[in-house]
């Protein structure tokens, strides 16, 4: 699950969860530049589907190095 | 003349005197009479009632044969026509507290009123307590007396009232747990403050609202090899064509929507909108549905090889104030579809 | 801060030429009220009618509905910040108040534009649910007011909130040489040093990221319930009760508890200043904006929150909050917070839907806590009616979008379903939920 608010679902026991930006944009930024933007989106969406490969037992965070740098 | 009131009463073979557990296995039995603690039951019920039958059955037997036994039980109730049905009570013995719940949601199911007894713990009313109109009793049968007399007066409330009875802390059942609107005689506010002193003071208080766990999922198994897997995409945005063709509601959805992605590179911002009411949209509806679900990157890491292929529809809800069941059912829903379609993972894009 | 309050009952409202007020009764002149509104060259229309409670009678759509009130001592106005208004002297002084009656602000302005959050109160002044609301035993002054088209949209909010405020000062002035049926002192005294220190936390939302105001026209905020004029998602603050019953924290916005009225009638404030210097000692009061959009942003507001309470000396915290699903996790998250840190918190909090094999009801799981007072299920569709009857008068638009889609429109008279919320926030009334 890519989510804006990851705590919720991991508290909810949602086993591989991925960091989206906000609730009103999601999986990209319209503030950033088109190349950025995409690039964000691409790192996002990869992520996600990494975290389809990894075993895990607990919940887990799965956040992509982009967003983590836009987060502030 | 007065109106007779006709009662059914069911009970294990051991209330019926034919012995204990090893004659569990007793067949379902119909006598045209009260036994054992029906005897009683019908005296306290008093001069206007009857007990036109006992139905009795093993423990065992009824376990072993449960539909056999209810459409048996259904079908004498056809037959008889009574104003009650009674069973147990069956204190703390676990499969007769069970048989007792199981013949009382029969007797609803053909609109005759139902009651029973059994203790707190027995799993008859753990496991159908929202179903059932249970007395709470004892573990053993030693004050059998006075709750016989408890399910007498249960049993008048019950024909009077029915579907307003409770709540059961009250009028003498073990709730149900459907939570009901309720009026009291004080304003919320001054609860508040009520209960905020109790805690400070260390006095005992009982919380309106209690906790829910939601229960817990095993992980799923990693999927081995990526490249070769079918995925699928849901999101919880309610992305659905522009202008909104299939009417799904923008807050307090049941439905669940599949659109063709299969030949679409991404969501063109004049083509599809976002119904979710709850964040109005705005961003997703004027400048980048693709923020919502990342088609246009899905797509590429087909093209790459880091998906086998992408599951030909999106699926669309709206996430915006979907009860907790809802949602658990639109997710069993959406899970057995993907499953028929082959897809062995998802992604699901939340806000 | 010491405030004195002076409640002048009203019971009866007349129309007459000369306004004024005498012994209970207003005389009201509604067309110089509907004249003063339009001194306004950015109102399109304006008029002003009277309901009276037990009649047959629909005000639709109602924005806010505020109680008249006019600060005679220590300067300043009620309602202080919003619309421009002063801020000086608020808590401090001596304010007027007419109770019996409320000035109900009608429009069809929307709150954004962006969709969504749309406009769904309406009062009934009898029937089932009236009896769920407490305007319904007012008499209603309502203003109805249409901007002109072509400004921005958090303008045109602003013309109508500020033709009802007008309003409500002018019908508070006629209290000014008369006597007032109860007078009130409320200060925080200082206390016994045993008494356990209580602080209230009021959760307010904020619909700046997502209404999509302040994108659109580059307005400076957004619309809704405002803290001193501002509705921006802020830092939480501390507040002195009194600011709160000044109308330091004052609507319009959305959902039939959310309204200006409700805001300075506030029961817990009255709870709590009722104990303080015998049960409690109440130590002051919090407003934690909700609906942040990242969990950076929800994780700072929530331990920023409950470490003010802390430093505010709470021992223990009554949580209310204005609702919706976003927003429940900050204030669930806080309430956290501050058990973590050894403060008692009651949580005041609707229902949820209730499903029919009685599971619970909360959005978001709080195993932390098993001190919650519930208000009832929130939505209208679980109140126990499907329809409202059918009415004999309208005041206000006589045409209604109704559906799930919004998509059918009916006469706003004939029997159409509640409001989608019925929400009592602060627990002003009896409704609760109950395990039958």
């Amino acid at each position: 699950m890519i989510s804006a608010l990851p705590a919720i679902p991991l508290s909810l026991g949602a086993h591989r969860v991925v960091r989206g930006l906000r609730v009103e944009h999601l999986c990209g930024d319209p503030n950033l530049s088109p190349d950025r933007d995409w690039e964000l989106m691409y790192g996002i969406a990869t992520t996600a589907l990494e975290a389809l490969e990894v075993a895990v037992g607990d919940p887990q965070l799965f956040q992509s190095d982009l967003v983590m740098s836009e987060e502030a | 003349m007065r109106k007779q009131l006709r009662i059914v009463h069911y009970i294990n073979q051991f209330f019926a005197g034919i012995g204990g557990e090893e004659h569990n296995d007793t067949p379902l039995t119909v006598v045209d009479k009260p036994v054992g603690p029906g005897r009683l039951l019908e005296s306290l019920f008093g001069e206007q009632a009857q007990i036109v039958a006992t139905i009795y059955c093993g423990d065992d037997y009824f376990v072993s044969n449960e539909k056999e036994v209810i459409s048996e039980i259904q079908a004498i109730l056809y037959d008889q026509r009574p104003d009650l049905v009674v069973t147990g009570p069956a204190f703390d013995a676990g499969r007769y507290g069970i048989s007792c719940a199981l013949v009382c949601k029969a007797a609803q199911d053909v609109g005759i009123p139902a009651v029973t007894g059994m203790h707190e713990d027995n799993p008859g009313i753990t496991t159908y307590r929202h179903e059932i109109i249970s007395v709470p009793t004892g573990e053993t049968p030693i004050g059998m007396a006075s709750e016989l007399k408890d399910i007498v007066a249960l049993a008048h409330k019950l024909l009077e009232e029915s579907s307003s009875l409770g709540p059961g802390d009250q009028v003498g059942f073990a709730p149900t747990g459907i939570r009901t609107p309720y009026l009291r005689e004080n304003h919320a506010a001054e609860r508040s403050v009520n209960m905020l002193l109790a805690r400070l003071k260390s006095e005992p208080f009982s919380s309106e609202i209690s906790n829910l766990s939601y229960g817990s999922v095993v992980a799923p198994e990693p999927i081995k090899d990526l490249s070769s897997t079918k995925v699928a995409f849901i999101t919880t945005a309610g992305v659905v064509p522009k202008g909104n063709p299939d009417q799904l509601s923008t807050n307090v959805n049941r439905r669940v929507m599949e659109y063709d992605i299969s030949n679409l590179e991404q969501l063109n911002v004049d083509e599809w909108e976002s119904l979710h009411s709850g964040f109005k949209g705005f961003i997703y509806n004027t400048v980048n549905p693709n923020y919502a679900l990342p088609l246009p990157a899905f797509k590429e890491a087909e093209r790459q090889g880091l998906i086998g292929s992408i599951y030909p529809q999106m699926l669309s809800v709206v996430g915006g104030g979907c009860p907790v069941t809802e949602a658990k059912r639109l997710g069993s829903e959406i899970s057995a579809r993907l499953q028929k379609g082959g897809v062995q993972a998802a992604i699901v894009a939340s806000t | 801060m010491e405030l004195e309050i002076k409640d002048y009952l009203v019971e009866d409202v007349v129309e007459g030429l000369t306004p004024s007020l005498e012994g209970t009764t207003l005389v009201v002149n509604v067309e110089e009220l509907a004249r003063i509104i339009k001194q306004d060259s950015r109102v399109a229309s304006a008029s002003v009618e009277i309901a009276y409670p037990g009649t047959s009678t629909r005000i639709w759509p109602v924005r806010d509905i505020i109680e008249p009130r006019i600060k005679t001592k220590g300067g300043g106005t009620s309602y202080p910040g919003i619309c421009g208004r002063p801020i000086k002297g608020v808590g401090n002084g001596s304010t007027n108040k007419l109770s019996g009656v409320c000035v109900v602000e009608v429009s069809e302005v929307p709150w954004h534009e962006a969709g969504g959050d749309h406009l769904q109160l309406f009062l009934d002044m009898s029937g089932p649910w009236a009896d769920l609301i407490p305007y319904s035993k007012l008499i209603n002054i309502c203003v109805i007011v249409e901007p002109v088209e072509g400004i921005p949209i958090n303008e045109k909010n602003r013309v109508v909130h500020e033709a009802c405020l007008k309003i409500s000062d002018a019908l508070a002035a006629l209290t000014v040489g008369n006597s007032p049926t109860r007078t009130e002192t409320f200060a925080l005294t200082p206390t016994d040093s045993d008494l356990p220190k209580v602080a209230y936390i009021q959760c307010v939302h904020s619909s700046q990221a997502t209404s999509g105001n302040m994108l659109l026209d580059g307005a400076a905020d957004t619309v809704c319930t405002s803290i001193y004029g501002h509705t921006e998602l802020t830092p939480a603050i501390a507040l002195h009760p009194n600011e709160l019953m000044d109308g330091a924290i004052s609507g319009p916005y959305r959902t039939a508890f959310a309204t200006s009225w409700m805001l300075v009638n506030n029961p817990i404030l009255q709870e709590l200043y009722e104990l303080h210097g015998l049960e409690i000692d109440f130590v002051g009061c919090i407003a934690m904006r909700t609906e942040w959009t990242t969990q950076r942003e929800k994780d700072l507001i929530s331990e920023q929150t409950a470490r003010l309470a802390k430093l505010l000396r709470a021992e223990g915290v009554i949580v209310t909050w204005d609702a919706g699903g976003n927003e429940e996790v900050e204030v669930v998250q806080m309430i956290r917070e501050c058990e973590d840190i050894g403060i008692k918190a009651v949580w005041l909090t609707s229902d949820d839907h209730v499903p029919a094999n009685g599971e619970s009801t909360l959005l978001t799981p709080l195993p932390e806590l098993d001190a919650i007072i519930s208000t009832g299920c929130f939505r209208g569709g679980d109140l126990g009616f499907e329809t409202v009857p059918a009415v004999d008068r309208v005041v206000g638009s006589k045409k209604k979008l109704v559906g799930r889609l919004r998509d059918r429109e009916v006469e706003t008279s004939s029997a159409i379903a509640p409001p989608a919320m019925f929400d009592d926030h602060y627990g002003i009334m009896n409704q609760t939920c109950k395990e039958f």
